[in-house]
């Protein structure tokens, strides 16, 4: 598998066409390794391919994930898994309100042996950080966590330290009308690429699940079936995945009808449409493909967009959830026509430019 | 995924391609309620409205209310059955059958079984009835009165005009379409009676088409499934105004625009159809024959320049008494008059041509002695020849001779030859003189309630004059006199009198028919026995005896009964300028060459007995009299008529060829690039093949949820695999980097079959419209004409569904 991706790695750089094999290989050890972590991440998490696929899918856009749900379906549990699966550095921070940024990113103390200020990283110096009830955290803290995920490095007294890759929260909340939490500002949900809840399981998966779970925890059986080294493999293979044009006018179509809608106050960002279409590649390559198609997109709005848009009151007393609001659009925003006849110099040629 | 697909009501699936056509707005909502029940009764009220700018061509209401009660007994039953069921063209049957029971009962009764069944008798009834209707329509000048055949086609048509409309809103849900008949009533109701069409009309059928846009709209928003009150209302006030708005400021502009702009310069279509009224009705002897004195009406539309045309030549040879010059030619005598317009009588006495012809009392006078040969060219009706014939041969059987109107009844034909020997009359104005007036029966008659003003007229004009024919010349000097401003004039204008004579003798200006008319009706009140002729004038025969006469020579005259002289005619039209060598002159009337006050516009002046031939009521009809001018000019006017009801006929068919055929082209042109590999026009032409088949193709789907959805659609596997594998196809070439994609011969292979498999699995009628009126050649207009609650649903897919829809998309 290694070497199918180094194959890809190597052909990615070349501006031609990549011969069809390399191609194929490619993706396909994508798809396996999505595959593999996914399967393994089942064992623990039952029925719930869908949620475990866009984990995956966030990790292999070089996103962060925001999984929201009531508390004791799984949340923390999934990200384990998903942390466990990667044989990689993983850290766990249980956000509290009392916890400081410090704790978060890491200390200077002075060593009395060299005499000198030393720093002590934080969690999140780490692969994969498991961000525990993260809105039970004071915003201080909150902002401190954020701000390394968006900027990938961490300031403490003027140095600056970078983070190392891959690098992926999996913070895990409470809904907001849960006690004792603080609410993730706007701007601060919007670093997050994707959002998802665990919801509860079905009913034979929870009896699976009794029976499982009451003899052993079977996330400490659970092994690692990649590590970093492949990870950040599979991402530089996301990265390649081919976005056609219209495909972007596609995914800005649809961000701004987000932001056109009377039941949306406050609609999709630049950055989240930039997130909904790096989350489109790795959907995309997890599926086997080298490109983008708008199945995709139309997949990835709700995750991607839901936690960012902000309804309007009326749509709140209108009982409609921006799940539904988004779902709505994207039934409605039509996919970029395309030039029935092909340029006359030949379709094909121009499009292998493309 | 389709809405058709998405049924939530009970017809879910019981017969899918039927349920297929069937628009989802139906299933969301209770049988019970029977919305098609209201449309039924809305497209009722429409096209009650729609019809009620036909009020422009008849004169009276009867027949509307009469054209309201059957569309009622059309409709309404199938409104009360579509309380219960879908609407289906079957529900329309009763309403038929009821409609067939209530004209035979009402009209076609005297053979009709229990007064209500149709026999064969009936039939024979009904086309007598609409011999008469066609003659009425042929020799009538609209407004026509509402006559029994009339109102008896009116009503049909119009009940069949309400299940067209109800046929287009109701069942095929295309209710934008029903603006064509709107606009075909509206159009025959203004291009007809040639003149513009009060817009009060415009008003009224504009309301009924936004009547029937506006149920469209309705059904829009309601078939959207939710309705949450505060939202709805401001969104569907808007809609709902939009179309109307639309309505207002189309009708706004309609009104307003005609002042802006100059006068209508001529109207083609309203020409055709009144020529074609004019002329048309060539019939076999039996065209209607009676002078209408009535500026408006006669010459409501002034008649337009149609080419002379020569109708027959005529060769005089052995005259015997040089100095009297052929009189004109006689073709239909006019001697009834009914106080608004003359009639041929239709109890005179004939008998067959064969048993011979002559006039009942021999003249003592002297006569002009001539042999005539009348060559017919073009003309049909009654053969026209001078008086009085000694002997008529070439006429064939069948003719009969009137033994008092002088006249011959049959229908001639083209290159007929009748050579006639003539007996003319020629009177000296002392015999004249001398003469008392006739005692025939009835042809001093005129209705008791002429007009005083009349009445004094001819007191005044024949003050002092004694004998009759002292009277008569009188009348005819009247009209000949100068001072008396009597001009020749094609443009007639209405008067304010209600009564047409004095119209015509206030505005002093007409042609020969109302001058003949008016100069009979006068002679009658003077006492002296009158009746109105039509015939042709002609020109001065050449040296070799020669002469044809034209559409132009047709003309009316008066002929004055006097005791023992019989029927001596007079012209009372003045005639003017070159018109002037066409009038014979008669010794014992000659005209006044001084009057030339004619209006320059009479360039034609002989040019129609036709226009102004009208049969006042059908009985009046019935009769075999014929013609002659209308024959005259039917000849050309009727050619002209069907060379543009063909034109036009012809220019609808290729018309209606145009999608088609530019959807072939399209189709054509997209499988051979497909054939080349590219997969893209191939996807479209299963677009608009779908489109065509009114399948709501959505933007917003992908290529393989199409596919997916179009599987749906066909159930053999065989074309689903084919369809997914198109839309993979089109997924590589829109959207991968470069394709090894399948061979443009599999592309095309692909495409065949799922278009074929699409359209074996659409109901019929779709599938006669995708072949006829692709939708997709005309995306804008489909759209407009498209049934509201056919699409939408899919792109505002109400919350409560919302859910389920959305993890069929997340298994996708």
């Amino acid at each position: 598998m290694d070497e199918a991706i180094n194959a890809s790695a190597g052909v990615a750089g070349t501006p031609t066409r990549a011969p069809s094999h390399a191609a194929e290989s490619e993706t396909i050890s994508v798809q396996e390794a999505g595959e593999r972590i996914a399967a393994n991440i089942g064992r623990v998490i039952e029925g719930k391919p869908d949620a475990v696929r866009l984990g995956i899918a966030v990790l292999l856009a070089e996103g962060h994930l925001l999984i929201e749900d009531v508390p004791g379906v799984g949340k923390t549990k999934f990200a384990k898994a998903l942390a466990r699966s990667i044989d990689c550095s993983v850290r766990r921070v249980q956000f509290t309100p009392d916890l400081l940024p410090t704790d978060v990113t890491g200390v200077s103390v002075y060593n009395a042996e060299s005499r000198d200020f030393e720093f002590k990283p934080g969690p999140v110096f780490t692969n994969i950080l498991v961000g525990d009830e993260i809105n039970r955290a004071s915003p201080k803290t909150q902002a401190a966590l954020l701000e390394s995920m968006e900027e990938r490095q961490v300031t403490v007294d003027g140095v600056t330290y970078s983070l190392e890759m891959p690098f992926l929260v999996l913070a895990t909340q409470n809904p907001l009308d849960m006690e004792g939490t603080y609410p993730l500002p706007e701007a601060q949900r919007d670093r997050f690429t994707a959002r998802i809840s665990m919801g509860y399981p079905n009913r034979l998966a929870e009896i699976a699940m009794l029976a499982e779970h009451a003899a052993t925890d079977p996330l400490d059986e659970l092994t690692a079936v990649s590590d970093a080294k492949q990870v950040r493999r599979l991402i530089d293979a996301v990265r390649e995945v081919f976005v056609a044009d219209s495909i972007k006018a596609y995914a800005v179509d649809i961000a701004t009808a987000t932001r056109q809608a009377p039941e949306i106050r406050l609609g999709a960002s630049p950055r989240a449409t930039l997130q909904l279409l790096r989350a489109s590649k790795a959907w995309a390559a997890l599926d086997g493909r080298d490109y983008v198609i708008p199945d995709d997109l139309q997949r990835l709005v709700v995750p991607v967009f839901a936690h960012r848009v902000l309804l309007t009151a009326e749509s709140h007393m209108g009982n409609r959830s921006a799940d539904d609001v988004l779902t709505a659009i994207v039934r409605a925003v039509p996919i970029p026509a395309q030039p029935e006849h092909p340029s006359p110099n030949g379709g094909r040629a121009a499009a292998s430019v493309r | 995924m389709t809405t058709t697909q998405l049924p939530s009501g009970a017809d879910a699936g019981q017969a899918p391609p039927a349920a297929a056509a069937r628009p989802a707005g139906e299933s969301d909502r209770p049988a019970g309620l029977g919305p098609d029940a209201i449309r039924t009764l809305r497209v009722l009220l429409a096209a009650g409205l729609a019809i009620t700018p036909m009020l422009q061509m008849v004169s009276d209401v009867d027949w509307l209310i009469e054209a309201w009660l059957g569309m009622a007994i059309v409709l309404l039953p199938a409104a009360a059955l579509r309380v219960r069921w879908p609407a289906t063209t079957a529900q329309l049957l009763p309403g038929l059958l009821l409609l067939i029971g209530y004209v035979t009962n009402r009209y076609l009764s005297a053979h009709a079984w229990l007064g209500v069944v149709p026999t064969r008798a009936s039939w024979a009834d009904l086309r007598t009835l609409s011999d008469q209707l066609g003659r009425t329509i042929a020799d009538g000048v609209a407004p026509i009165h509402s006559t029994a055949p009339a109102r008896l086609f009116l009503t049909a048509g119009l009940a069949v005009l309400a299940i067209l409309i109800d046929l287009l809103a109701v069942e095929l849900r295309r209710p934008a379409l029903t603006g064509i008949p709107i606009l075909i009533v509206f159009v025959v109701s203004g291009a007809v009676p040639r003149r513009s069409v009060n817009w009060v009309w415009f008003v009224a059928a504009a309301i009924a088409y936004l009547l029937l846009l506006s149920i469209g709209a309705k059904d829009e928003l309601s078939s959207w499934g939710r309705v949450v009150r505060q939202k709805a209302t401001r969104s569907s006030v808007r809609n709902a105004f939009s179309g109307r708005r639309i309505g207002l400021i189309a009708i706004a502009i309609a009104v307003l625009l005609p002042f802006a702009l100059p006068g209508r310069s001529h109207d083609v279509l309203a020409d055709a159809l009144h020529n074609g009224n004019a002329g048309d009705g060539e019939g076999t002897g039996s065209g209607g024959g009676s002078v209408r004195l009535d500026p408006l009406a006669a010459l409501k539309g002034q008649l337009t320049d149609s080419r002379p045309e020569t109708l027959f030549s005529v060769e005089i040879t052995n005259t015997q008494s040089g100095d009297a010059a052929p009189f004109y030619l006689r073709s239909t005598v006019l001697n009834k008059y009914n106080g608004t317009a003359w009639v041929p009588d239709t109890d005179t006495s004939t008998r067959p041509v064969s048993r011979g012809v002559g006039s009942r009392t021999a003249s003592a006078t002297p006569t002009a002695n001539f042999t005539a040969t009348i060559t017919i060219r073009k003309l049909g009706g009654p053969a026209p020849i001078f008086a009085d014939p000694e002997s008529l041969s070439g006429l064939g059987g069948g003719w009969t001779w009137s033994v008092d109107n002088l006249t011959v009844q049959g229908n001639v034909s083209s290159g007929q030859r009748i050579s006639e020997s003539v007996r003319q009359p020629n009177p000296t104005t002392d015999e004249l003189s001398r003469a008392a007036a006739a005692a025939a029966p009835g042809s001093t008659q005129v209705p008791a309630s002429m007009p005083q003003s009349v009445r004094t007229l001819v007191q005044q004009i024949t003050d002092g004059k004694a004998s009759p024919y002292a009277k008569a010349r009188a009348i005819s000097d009247y009209f000949h006199d100068p001072n008396n401003g009597f001009s020749y004039s094609l443009q007639t204008k209405g008067g304010e009198s209600g009564n047409d004579l004095v119209d015509f003798l206030s505005a002093r200006a007409g042609y020969c028919q109302q001058y003949a008319a008016a100069a009979a009706v006068m002679m009658r009140l003077a006492g002296v026995p009158a009746r109105v002729v039509l015939g042709f004038t002609h020109q001065a025969p050449d040296k070799s005896g020669r002469f044809s006469v034209t559409t132009e020579d047709a003309h009316a005259w008066v002929e004055a009964d006097f005791q023992g002289l019989g029927w001596v005619p007079f012209d009372p039209t003045p005639l003017t300028g070159g018109q002037a060598a066409r009038a014979v002159t008669l010794p014992w009337a000659p005209q006044s060459q001084a009057v030339g006050v004619a209006s320059s516009t009479a360039e034609n002046p002989h040019l129609t007995g036709s226009s102004g031939v009208t049969g006042d009521t059908a009985a009046d009809d019935t009769t075999t009299t014929t013609s002659t001018a209308a024959a005259a000019h039917r000849g050309s006017n009727a050619a002209t008529v069907w060379l543009v009801i063909g034109l036009i006929v012809l220019l609808l068919v290729v018309l209606g060829l145009v999608p088609a055929a530019v959807r072939w082209h399209r189709r054509r042109a997209r499988l051979r690039s497909g054939a080349r590999g590219y997969p893209e026009p191939l996807w479209q032409e299963l677009a608009d093949t779908a489109r065509d088949l009114g399948l709501a193709w959505v933007g917003s789907r992908t290529p393989r949820q199409v596919a997916e959805w179009l599987s749906e659609m066909s159930v053999d596997d065989h074309s689903a695999t084919a369809m997914r594998a198109l839309a993979e196809a089109v997924e590589r070439d829109r959207y991968a980097r470069a394709s090894d994609a399948a061979g443009g011969a599999e592309l095309v292979a692909w495409l065949r079959l799922a278009r074929s498999s699409l359209v074996h699995y659409a109901a019929r009628g779709p599938r006669w419209r995708a072949r006829w009126a692709p939708a997709s050649v005309a995306p804008a207009l489909a759209a407009a004409a498209r049934w509201p609650g056919r699409r939408g649903r899919y792109q505002a897919r109400p919350t409560s569904t919302g859910a389920t829809e959305r993890n069929e998309l997340l298994h996708r």
